[in-house]
């Protein structure tokens, strides 16, 4: 099943029947993204985690408003950026918070069931293209291809024109596409009109 | 035409978000530059997964410390894995609802009152001595009975219904008999399946969530899935096989000539339609729930289609009264609503505004005249 309708499903699951399972599944679903998400905001993993724990405690509050939303994907990042952002000034303020507390690591998983073109060795330089992309290009690439973020969604998201976003994607994608074509030994002659 | 443009045009076809006019630019690309093709495809062929648990534990701890934080919020969340008891119907929550019964045309609201008076809850379990069974009865009225299987599946029971199942439950196969409507909320193990007996049919289940109907005075049994997949198979008919998607539903006759509600003249129902139908659920336009499984959350809900005479037979499970009708013409009425908490006096009442009628009520059995 999609995810998309799986999401959907769950949705319904926890508006209508107050469906606790299904409520840990989508907890499940998105708590390691948002947390990534949150803390490349404000830095701190702990907050971050407390950040996320309240938007879900808020759903698990409003559950019967639920079903009414139509892009849950977006609705829960906005969510937390908005918590975050609130937080951001008193986070300002805190003392005794350890700013080394962070771990932005971009594992993004690719799997490829069906096509066994890829070897094992591209996958790899492909994932260390992704890390090698500079910060803002990396966490939009990874809204977009990961959690299936429309551009227009993460151009709002973030505060961001839709062109930015459509430059970084650009740039991500060629930066990947030289890690492949490096790998597989081809030299294409690019030509500049 | 320069390669970022390329690269423009690449990341918006990857992404979903190039238009047809681009799409093309970027083909007339390709035949100039079959090279690229290729780098184009192993790209298309890479699929994301978003950020994951490690591993299982990760999970489960990350999800026990948010439930532990809501509990220290007071937040109320029954986890129901540790609820063994039997739920109460839920009297309204926070939220006001309004129900709504309508002819078509017509709306009504009809504020509901909050006291009640549904026949007590009552569900047994009884272990046969010989036989090991475990079993499940629910009375008339009784409309919502929560059962925790050995396993940790849930099982929702409407009114007037039976859930059986082994004393050996989950060692080898997981399965029960229902008769009357149930709820399923079926654990995952795909090593013990888990399969329901009903008259006329067996499901298995291959997900999770599902509604089974399956009484002994309906024309027919219904499995409406809501998350998941079941495998149908329909006795008598050995080779069936009928397999479920979400929001999907399965009508099977039950082959017997019925007569629902005892009338001064009835017919015999004609059993010349299909014996089996896949349907999409039916759902409500006031909150789009699936009607098949209102009952779940406490609502008693018909649809446009249903006459007066169809509609009495739920309510009668409902009320745990018995209707009689003495005229034909108000038999057929078609109606569409749905009620929670009214009692059958204020239920009979609201329809009476839609469409004439007259009713008289000894003790629980109501004659319903023109």
């Amino acid at each position: 099943m999609k995810k998309s309708e799986n999401i959907r499903l769950l949705q319904q699951a926890i508006a209508c029947f107050d469906d606790t399972q299904a409520y840990k599944q989508l907890f499940l679903l998105f708590y390691p993204s948002l947390v990534h998400f949150a803390v490349s905001i404000i830095k701190s993993k702990e907050l971050a985690e407390e950040i996320v724990s309240d938007v879900f405690m808020k759903i698990w509050q409003k559950r019967q408003h639920l079903e009414k939303v139509e892009n849950l994907s977006f609705y829960l990042f906005t969510a937390v950026k908005n918590r975050c952002i609130n937080q951001f000034n008193d986070f300002k303020n805190r003392t005794g918070v350890n700013i080394n507390d962070i771990s932005i690591e971009f594992k993004s998983i690719y799997h490829d069931p069906e096509q066994k073109m890829i070897s094992a060795e591209t996958i790899k330089q492909i994932q260390e293209a992704i890390q090698e992309l500079p910060p803002r290009c990396r966490l939009i690439f990874k809204l977009v291809k990961e959690e299936g973020l429309k551009y227009k969604e993460v151009a709002e998201l973030l505060q961001l024109s839709v062109k930015t976003v459509e430059n970084q994607m650009s740039l991500a994608f060629k930066k990947i596409g030289s890690a492949i074509n490096f790998n597989l030994h081809q030299l294409t002659v690019f030509s500049k009109n | 035409m320069t390669i970022d443009r390329f690269w423009d045009l690449l990341s918006k076809k990857n992404c979903g978000e190039a238009s047809s006019g681009e799409l093309k630019e970027l083909e007339e690309i390709f035949l100039t530059h079959p090279e690229w093709k290729n780098t184009s495809d192993i790209l298309s062929n890479l699929n994301f997964q978003s950020t994951v648990f490690e591993n299982n534990e990760e999970a489960e701890s990350a999800f026990e410390a948010h439930v532990t934080r809501m509990k220290k919020a007071d937040v109320e969340f029954n986890d129901i894995r540790l609820n063994y008891e039997e739920i109460e119907p839920r009297r309204g929550g926070p939220s006001s609802k309004k129900w709504l019964i309508s002819a078509g045309v017509l709306v009504l609201a009809l504020i509901t009152v909050f006291v009640l008076k549904i026949s007590k809850v009552s569900s047994e379990t009884k272990s046969g001595k010989q036989t090991n069974l475990s079993q499940v009865t629910t009375k008339p009225g009784s409309r919502k009975t929560q059962v925790l299987l050995p396993d940790g599946s849930v099982v929702w029971l409407n009114s007037s219904s039976k859930l059986t199942y082994d004393k050996n439950f989950g060692k080898n196969i997981r399965e029960v008999s229902l008769t009357g409507e149930a709820f399923f909320d079926v654990t995952k193990d795909s090593s013990h399946p888990f399969i329901i007996h009903t008259n006329v049919i067996d499901i298995k289940v291959l997900g999770t969530a599902f509604n089974v109907r399956s009484y002994p005075g309906d024309a027919s049994t219904e499995t409406s899935l809501i998350r998941g997949k079941v495998e149908v198979t329909v006795k008598n008919r050995s080779n069936a096989k009928i397999y479920l998607s979400p929001n999907e539903k399965l009508t099977v006759l039950n082959n017997v000539t019925v007569n629902k509600i005892a009338t001064s003249q009835s017919p015999v129902k004609n059993v010349s339609e299909k014996t089996l139908s896949v349907d999409q659920l039916n759902y409500s336009p006031v909150d789009s729930t699936p009607i098949e499984t209102a009952w779940v959350d406490n609502k008693l809900r018909f649809q446009k289609n249903e006459t007066f005479r169809e509609v009495a037979l739920k309510m009668e499970r409902w009320y745990a009264v018995t209707i009689i009708f003495d005229d034909k013409e108000v038999e057929q009425i078609p109606l569409f609503g749905s009620f929670t908490t009214e009692t059958i006096d204020q239920a009979l009442d609201a329809l009476r505004e839609i469409h004439a009628f007259n009713y008289t009520k000894t003790e629980n059995v109501i004659r319903i005249t023109k």
